[in-house]
């Protein structure tokens, strides 16, 4: 073989290199399924119809901060603890108004392998809702519609509020 | 990294290319067709380059890259053993072990990946040197065979905005199969039995099997699962040792 047919020789490892290499090296670290479904929460009036709230801050836990600053909304998502059985959700339509508490108790936690970027979704089942009210007349009633929260399609719990 | 690494190994295959067409120039090929005039010292020099191309030799060595990437990462250490035997003309029989440890620390998982890998398959030489052929390029293809320990010591359950640590799993036995096309190619370092030996090789993953439905986090030998794809620059020092000289 001479130098030219050598050269010629390389090249073509060299392109075989460049091809292989373009069918390589996708990384995959980037989340882009659903995570774990987060509480899907619907308000209506005393009557059961749909009822858009001008101004709702939710605290989590006793947070000082709202983790959610809601505006003209008739429903809200809102992801539970993963860590923990019990999420304590604060509700204040001022900001230094408190009215009331709702803790969602979920006694099963059940955790599914996703992907490697996005890790484990949970999920809740078994679970409670309780209401525990500050303020007469402001939340009239809550209902919890499903005792399972697997997926964020359909709500999970209706809060009544009184006129 | 990786690109790096193609850089880097494209430079030595140049490098390669460079020298043993240096190297032509200065040899003047045997000719059997010459008539028969030369005295009993010449022919037996004529004989004895020609015999080489029949030679058949043990090369043994170790990839003096992975210790460098280990030293350099300290998150995948481990060693690889390379041996190859001549079968045929230009077929070269490829045996490699391997070990590795793995610490897997990204995207909220903390894992620890441990075990051996073998490696078997063959290289087949595209171009050789005309007085040398144990300096060559060559295309190869190989089988790796990796039962490993895998630990999750913790893993992430996601929230939306928020990434809580789940605790771990239970240490575990797995097994992972893939394929690895390979280009490299092999020189001589100074007129001596040692060759520096580079290659590319590309990871296919054939199967894994998985704890509770996880695809593998990393694997020995294999590397940080890419997509079922990876790419590996190996740099060995191999030693010649011949074992049989079958002359033509």
């Amino acid at each position: 073989m001479n130098g030219t047919s050598f050269y010629k020789c390389l090249l073509r490892c060299l392109s075989l290199i460049l091809v292989m290499m373009n069918s390589s090296c996708e990384e995959t670290d980037v989340c882009d399924q659903m995570v774990s479904p987060r509480l899907n929460i619907v308000f209506k009036d005393v009557r059961g119809d749909a009822l858009v709230l001008d101004t709702l801050y939710v605290y989590r836990d006793g947070n000082r901060s709202p983790e959610v600053m809601m505006h003209k909304s008739d429903s809200l998502h809102i992801a539970l603890n993963a860590d923990k059985n019990e999420t304590r959700f604060e509700f204040r339509r001022k900001e230094d108004a408190p009215l009331g508490e709702i803790l969602i108790t979920a006694k099963n936690r059940e955790r599914q392998y996703i992907s490697i970027a996005c890790g484990f979704k949970q999920f809740y089942k078994d679970v409670t809702y309780d209401q525990y009210q500050y303020k007469l007349g402001e939340i009239e009633r809550v209902i919890g519609l499903q005792s399972e929260i697997v997926d964020e399609s359909s709500p999970h719990l209706e809060i009544r509020w009184q006129d | 990294m990786i690109t790096c690494s193609i850089q880097i190994f494209i430079i030595v295959l140049l490098s390669f290319g460079i020298a043993c067409a240096q190297g032509e120039k200065l040899v003047t090929k045997p000719s059997i067709q010459e008539p028969v005039t030369m005295d009993t010292t010449s022919t037996n020099s004529i004989q004895d380059q020609l015999s080489m191309i029949y030679d058949h030799a043990l090369y043994v060595g170790i990839d003096a890259f992975a210790p460098i990437r280990g030293w350099f990462a300290r998150k995948n250490t481990g060693y690889q053993v390379v041996s190859s035997f001549r079968v045929y003309k230009k077929i070269h029989l490829a045996v490699e072990i391997g070990q590795s440890t793995i610490v897997y620390d990204r995207l909220d998982w903390k894992a620890t990946m441990q075990g051996l890998y073998y490696k078997v398959g063959f290289n087949w030489s595209l171009y050789e040197h005309s007085t040398d052929p144990d300096q060559m390029y060559y295309l190869g293809l190989r089988y790796t065979f990796s039962p490993y320990q895998q630990e999750v010591k913790a893993y992430p359950v996601r929230s939306f905005g928020v990434v809580y640590t789940g605790g771990g799993l239970p240490k575990i036995h797995l097994i992972a199969q893939w394929l690895e096309p390979v280009i490299g190619a092999r020189v001589a370092l100074f007129n001596t039995p040692i060759y520096l030996d580079a290659s590319l090789n590309l990871f296919f993953l054939i199967t894994s099997t998985k704890q509770g439905g996880m695809d593998p986090l990393a694997i020995p030998g294999f590397g940080e699962d890419l997509d079922k794809k990876n790419l590996e620059f190996k740099w060995a020092i191999v030693y010649k040792i011949p074992i049989v000289n079958k002359r033509r």
